[in-house]
């Protein structure tokens, strides 16, 4: 019999068995879950992706516990599990499963959503943390798309205050970026050799910013 | 008002406070002056609104980044991506985690057990059962109890029938914004996964259930919105 005249449950449960020795690190053979995932993203039957989430979902779970970046969530290992597999779902489906020839290549890619999970986590958490509440509330009822665009019009507004291309530079490193003098120093010794260099053209940034009646504004605003 | 202990605080010395390298004599005077607190204040303020709106703003989407690294995403985003990160120190520092953590294969044993807390995470929406549904009702021609939940602008119909098969949970998202085809539906009991649907063309999903515990919903569109709806009652 072939794995594609298997009913879905006798591949899950094969897949299952060849999955617990692969977390052994014992011989497995991959078809079987290959097939499943096939059936799972491809056909998108509900039985296969259901399978796919009891099989994999505690391989998923371990992995989100040993990422570097776990520990500074503050969330539970689950929500990144079901974010990832979610992620992984929609960025693998269809005709997209065809980039994907073999089992490992493809665990390894749902290896990689966890990463992604994670990572855009911290980095939508990052500049609210040590803000007011009413910013993170503002933030919040923004779509990315108007986010982008608030951020886009500020970017090309500051842009005009500071045009020399070092300032230009240093303001990206700062509000973009948000990296500490220390850091700036680290990636740029050729523009600022010391911390005092990079605090220094930072005042003379700032200053020009605080003078911006509509950045005053928007200041204002967040009070 | 003015400085209680001239000279005011100068520009140069409100940076270094700012970037957290101010010295003793500055942040005692800090501690004292309600004006150059004031200005200092006003100077965080302006930081913190900049650093919010900008923060990463021209970064591609962390799973953009993943997609880059394997080999996925077609050649002209490639470009664009390989010249953003020759200048973004975040981007490249996200990428040599990527690295240390794929080539991590150390043991980790797999929990079995799946604790999910109840709180409100970034794009998702609660839902709610609507008042004059609350309770599953028969309605119109339908065999089974339905039950309407609502979030900003999307309605959940969901429907109740007892069958051979075990007791089947219909349903369908309503949204006049958002695509819901395609979506997938998670249900979940006492914290353990039931089934996993696709939403059809018609936004609809079902799944059978063996007990009648309380279930929880999460319904995730192709662009990222979710729908959360807790604690279905599932006693007709």
């Amino acid at each position: 019999m072939t794995d594609s005249s298997l009913h879905t449950d006798k591949l899950a449960d094969l897949c299952a068995d060849e999955t617990t020795r692969f977390m052994r690190h014992e011989a497995n053979d991959p078809h079987y879950c290959f097939e499943l995932l096939r059936r799972a993203l491809v056909d998108s039957s509900g039985d296969a992706l259901t399978h796919v989430y009891r099989i994999y979902e505690p391989l998923v779970l371990s992995w989100v516990r040993r990422h570097e970046r776990f520990q500074h969530t503050g969330e539970d290992a689950s929500y990144f599990a079901s974010l990832a597999l979610r992620n992984f779902y929609f960025a693998v489906r269809g005709a997209k499963f065809s980039n994907f020839q073999f089992l490992p290549q493809i665990l390894r890619y749902l290896k990689r959503c966890v990463h992604s999970a994670i990572e855009q986590y911290l980095r939508d958490q990052q500049p609210t943390a040590d803000s007011f509440i009413e910013n993170i509330e503002q933030i919040g009822d923004a779509t990315p798309l108007e986010s982008e665009l608030e951020a886009e019009d500020l970017w090309m507004h500051i842009l005009t205050l500071i045009p020399e291309p070092e300032d230009q530079l240093l303001a990206r490193l700062t509000f973009i970026l948000d990296m500490k003098p220390a850091e700036i120093v680290r990636g740029h010794s050729s523009i600022w050799a010391h911390e005092r260099a990079v605090s220094v053209a930072l005042q003379r940034i700032r200053r020009r910013l605080r003078g911006d009646e509509f950045l005053r504004q928007a200041a204002d605003e967040s009070r | 008002m003015e400085c209680i202990f001239p000279p005011a605080l100068t520009e140069q010395e409100l940076s270094a406070a700012l970037d957290g390298e101010a010295g003793s004599a500055v942040q005692q005077h800090l501690a004292q002056c309600p004006y150059c607190a004031g200005r200092l204040e006003a100077a965080r303020r302006l930081e913190q609104r900049l650093k919010i709106i900008l923060y990463r703003f021209d970064c591609p989407p962390s799973q953009q980044l993943v997609d880059y690294d394997a080999g996925l995403i077609d050649p002209a985003s490639a470009e664009r991506l390989r010249q953003h990160l020759a200048t973004c120190a975040r981007c490249g520092d996200e990428l040599r985690r990527l690295q240390v953590f794929l080539d991590d294969d150390g043991e980790a044993a797999p929990s079995l057990r799946v604790v999910r807390s109840q709180r409100q995470r970034p794009g998702e929406l609660v839902a709610q059962p609507r008042a004059d549904t609350a309770a599953w009702a028969a309605r119109g021609l339908q065999d089974g109890q339905t039950q309407d939940w609502e979030v900003e602008g999307a309605t959940i119909f969901l429907e109740l029938n007892h069958r051979a098969e075990g007791l089947v949970l219909s349903g369908q998202v309503v949204d006049e914004t958002t695509s819901w085809t395609g979506a997938l539906a998670e249900l979940r009991q006492s914290e353990t996964l039931q089934g996993v649907s696709v939403l059809d063309e018609m936004g609809e999903f079902h799944f059978v259930l063996t007990e009648a515990e309380p279930a929880s919903l999460t319904i995730t569109a192709p662009g990222g919105t979710t729908l959360v709806l807790e604690s279905i009652t599932l006693n007709d």
